[in-house]
């Protein structure tokens, strides 16, 4: 029960095709979000699950039954719009109730239902509330309410945090987390807010471009980014790419030149990507080199210095603790942790070198 | 707009009386004429302060109508025009009702075709079409009755239009919800468009039955049989009675019940009516 299965979905419309063949299975319980940048295709891919829009070719599944030609309300799944998508004449309970009243379930089931998850959301004093009485938070969690009592196998969320504020984003993100660990309801996530992805997810889509560029945890994908596109969509500040030349087991950066580490296997030229805080000042089993440094930014707790490694072109971030003393310096000596390294093919930009 | 300029405000003030007093000048003088008797409303001066007939000129008015050959009663033309009249709004919004949402969200063939069809009849009021319509009317056998009077005054493209932009701007995602929820095209049409739309068909509702009520060349055309004949037609035929000089405060006092409905429509409707006009909320 709950678990969803994507097989090779593609979608065209007309002649253009939007996703080129998306595969993956999540289990039962599962919070897996859709990530990318706008426009990559999250949105039609959850919409195929939800069947709102028809599939070109491929196939879902829901609770193992395939669900291509399935009506959406038979889907056995509920959604979460990112304009939540209220009936703007109905009450805060009519618009939970509606779904269970086209079901024809009992008036007396329906009102304790959505009693239930009203007083769980903490909607319970707003029931009689239309929704344009209500606040951004109040209505998403309207939205929410609506999706939680019909007991569906699966949620699905278009980027429903993203009409919030910033304060309130963070503080319903984790209030979606925690709800959906306690009521363990399979669900799909599209976002393209990384952070949002990192923290909420069990696993992670990183869609570009109609193409699921890596499936992984956050932290797999983290660590282990397939590609330059994924290296530099997680994580903030975003990974540094640097052009660089590997021969004779050393790498070539701009004019420094550092020995190659044991996990990297590559000869020719190639992009290295170091996060941001994968640079450290100058300590030993790190390796030096010399950072031009453009603009200096204090955040308290971290210090990003931004600059161009001596002969390199591309503007890169450091990331130092908040108790650094860099004073009027235009240059800086900085070290490199060598086992965090990872190369990109620059043309293709697939990871290369894996030892 | 806030402006502090008390020259603005005046002269603003000055141009809105007079517009209220030209407006309101003649409704006075059908008051005042409708309150005295026949001969009194013949002599000049003109009065122009009501008398005391009023109530007197009321019952006469209801009960008997005109004078000579042309005197019937007014409550029955009253009646005429208010089935009349609300046959065409009611009749004009819930055809224009389905058309608009069968354009908006149904893929057919030929959609852009009707749409257009729609569009060009715009072109074609009554008046243009007078002499076809009335040759259908009256091979359907329709002429002196209400469906005559009504059906070929109810197509109507504006109303259409109007429906069709109110429904675009309907958002998708509330067709989705709706779809998720298990709702199938009529459900979503009488659950969720109908009630978003009330504001406009209220004061779509207080144009076309001000329309109707008011319709003059089309009653007269198609109705010989005078227990058909609608209230403003009545008017006319008791301004061109032959043997007799007009009985003016009949005339006046048919002429103030000829208004009363449609003003207590814009009344009663008003709030609805203004929120319909202006109303951006979705
Ligand atoms: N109804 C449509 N007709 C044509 N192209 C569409 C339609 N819906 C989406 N697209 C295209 O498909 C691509 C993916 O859209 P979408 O899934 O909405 O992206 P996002 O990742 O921002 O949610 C976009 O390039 C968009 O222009
Ligand atoms: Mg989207």
């Amino acid at each position: 029960m709950g678990n969803v299965s994507i097989h090779n979905i593609k979608k065209s419309y007309g002649k253009v095709e939007v996703l080129h063949g998306i595969d993956i299975d999540i289990a039962d319980g599962e919070f897996v979000v859709i990530v990318g940048p706008s426009g990559c295709g999250k949105s039609t891919l959850l919409r195929m699950v939800a069947g709102l829009e028809a599939i070109t070719s491929g196939e879902i599944s829901i609770d193992d039954r395939i669900v291509n030609e399935v009506e959406p309300k038979d889907r056995n799944i509920a959604m979460v719009f990112q304009n939540y998508a209220l009936y703007p004449h109905m009450s805060v309970f009519d618009n939970m109730a509606y779904g269970l009243k086209l079901q024809k379930i009992a008036k007396a089931e329906i009102r304790a239902r959505v009693e239930e998850v009203a007083k769980t959301l903490q909607l319970g004093e707003f029931l009689k509330r239309k929704p344009r009485q209500l606040s951004g938070g109040q209505r998403q969690r309207v939205a929410m309410g609506r999706a939680i009592v019909r007991e569906p196998s699966v949620f699905l969320f278009d980027e429903p945090l993203s009409n919030l504020d910033a304060k309130l984003r963070v503080q319903m993100r984790l209030e979606i987390k925690k709800l959906q660990r306690r009521l363990g309801v399979t669900s799909l996530y599209v976002t393209h807010d990384q952070i949002e992805a990192m923290t909420m997810a069990d696993r992670l889509i990183v869609l570009n471009d109609g193409i699921a560029e890596q499936i992984g945890t956050p932290m797999e994908l983290y660590d282990e980014p397939a590609s330059q596109f994924v290296g530099g969509f997680i994580g903030s500040p975003s990974m540094n790419f640097i052009a660089v030349e590997l021969k004779n087991e050393t790498i070539h950066i701009g004019n420094t030149t550092i020995p190659c580490p044991d996990h990297l296997l590559y000869t020719g030229p190639a992009i290295l990507g170091v996060r941001p805080e994968n640079f450290k000042l100058p300590d030993s089993g790190f390796r030096e080199m010399n950072l031009n440094i453009d603009v200096v930014e204090k955040l308290g707790a971290d210090t990003l210095v931004h600059g161009k490694i001596s002969g390199c072109v591309e503007d890169i971030v450091v990331k130092l603790p908040g108790n650094v003393e860099i004073e009027n310096q235009s240059a800086l000596r900085i070290a490199v942790d060598l086992s965090k390294l990872l190369l990109f093919d620059p043309g293709t930009g697939r990871r290369v070198g894996r030892n | 707009m806030i402006e502090n300029r008390p020259m603005v405000t005046v002269f603003s003030h000055v141009v809105l009386i007079l517009g209220v007093l030209l407006v309101a000048f003649p409704i006075w003088i059908t008051f005042v004429a409708a309150s005295h008797d026949a001969i009194r409303v013949t002599q000049v001066p003109l009065p122009l302060w009501p008398g005391d007939q009023f109530f007197i000129n009321l019952k006469a008015t209801l009960m008997k109508g005109g004078n000579g050959a042309a005197g019937r009663p007014i409550g029955l033309m009253l009646m005429n025009s208010l089935v009349m009249a609300m046959m065409i709004s009611v009749g004009k919004i819930a055809v224009s009702l389905l058309s608009a949402f069968a354009i908006v969200y149904f893929r057919f063939p030929f959609r852009m075709g009707f749409f257009w069809m729609i569009f060009i009849t715009l072109m074609l009021p009554v008046e243009v079409r007078i002499l076809p319509t009335y040759e259908v009317v009256a091979q359907l056998g329709m002429l002196d009755t209400y469906w005559g009077l009504s059906i070929p005054l109810i197509a109507s493209a504006t109303a259409t239009f109007m429906f069709r932009q109110t429904f675009l701007t309907v958002p998708d995602e509330l067709l989705e919800a709706a779809r998720i929820d298990g709702a199938g095209p009529m459900r979503f049409f009488f659950d969720i468009l109908l009630p978003m739309s009330r504001t406009n068909i209220a004061a779509l509702f207080v144009i076309l039955f001000i329309y109707g009520w008011n319709q003059y060349l089309w009653p007269l055309l198609i109705t010989t049989d005078q227990s058909m004949y609608t209230v403003v037609m009545g008017i006319k035929e008791m301004l061109e009675d032959a043997e007799q000089t007009p009985a003016w405060h009949i005339i006046m006092m048919t002429s103030l019940l000829a208004m009363l409905p449609p003003v207590m429509v814009v009344i009663f409707m008003q709030n609805l009516f203004v929120k319909g006009l202006t109303d951006t909320e979705k």
